[in-house]
């Protein structure tokens, strides 16, 4: 009887310790929008994120892009001694990221952590179509 | 100008539809209009969109006179199941100076057939592009001369009383 809970321990225990595997990155819901800001002035914006790191494997994040239908928006990386260690949230420009009017969008954010082989697609939100006409 | 087809009058009654029971519902939308550098802009308070219970949230419209000014998707593998208060863009929406408007907020979550109207505000008025010395601002002058002059005079005789 002793001998199985310690197996069952010893189980659990491998179990908690075991990293993720590679291709485990992931961030909380990426959820936002296109609006109108004046005429011929569209702009996507984006509710905070935070950038799941994997800390079980010791991993520091690397870098963190959104992309706009494929297109590059926002570029961010980290101090480069001293890379955040556990889940972050990176600000997000208050002028938000200029669209075009009218245009119809999907948005992405990749990043990669130290355990990811490769960027990673984070999360993304579909189909957010930028207004055309002052109201 | 073509009649509205029957599927155009279909949408227009469920965006219209006021939100039903056991749907997504928001709190109180509360909105302004203000004067920004060259044009005037909507600004809409914060506010919570409600999730029914099992749902999922997938999208919001907010619209100012009925045209769309921030069309709003949440994420795709994810959405949010709870309340949720979305952030709102700090330059505010696009709105033509000295108009009127109804700001309606529309959304709908993963049990919700069509999008329903969540809620709106009362009539909005965007003031002049910039504060000119119109009617009212003159009568407002005027009033304001009239009592710097009292002020003037009773000071004047306090001075007088003194001597």
């Amino acid at each position: 009887m002793r001998q199985s809970l310690h197996s069952i321990l010893a189980l659990a225990i491998v179990a908690v310790a075991a990293p993720r595997p590679a291709a485990a990155g992931f961030a909380s819901p990426i959820n936002g929008g296109c609006y109108l800001v004046a005429a011929n002035d569209c702009r996507i914006h984006l509710d905070p994120f935070v950038v799941n790191i994997n800390e079980g494997a010791g991993a520091a994040l690397e870098v963190v892009e959104l992309y706009a239908d494929g297109v590059l928006i926002y570029h961010w990386r980290p101090d480069a001694a001293n890379p955040p260690r556990i889940d972050y949230m990176p600000s997000i420009p208050a002028q938000d990221f200029r669209a075009r009017c009218g245009q119809t969008y999907t948005v992405n954010l990749l990043a990669k952590d130290s355990s990811d082989a490769d960027r990673l697609n984070y999360g993304q939100f579909q189909d957010i179509t930028c207004p055309s006409t002052v109201p | 100008m073509r009649a509205p087809t029957a599927a155009a009058a279909l949408l227009a009654a469920a965006l219209l539809a006021p939100a039903q029971a056991g749907a997504a519902s928001a709190s109180p939308i509360q909105a302004s209009c203000f004067a920004a550098s060259r044009d005037c802009r909507i600004h809409v308070d914060p506010f919570t969109i409600a999730v029914a219970p099992g749902q999922r949230l997938q999208s919001f419209q907010l619209q100012v006179g009925g045209l769309p000014v921030y069309d709003y998707r949440t994420d795709a593998s994810n959405p949010p199941a709870g309340p949720y208060a979305p952030t709102l863009p700090k330059p505010g929406f696009a709105a033509r100076c000295e108009q009127t408007y109804v700001v309606k907020l529309v959304g709908r979550d993963s049990g919700d057939p069509s999008p329903l109207e969540l809620g709106q505000t009362a009539p909005v008025t965007c003031p002049a592009p910039e504060p000119a010395p119109g009617a009212a601002a003159l009568a407002a002058a005027g009033t304001l001369a009239v009592l710097k002059g009292s002020r003037r005079g009773s000071g004047r005789r306090k001075l007088r009383a003194s001597r």
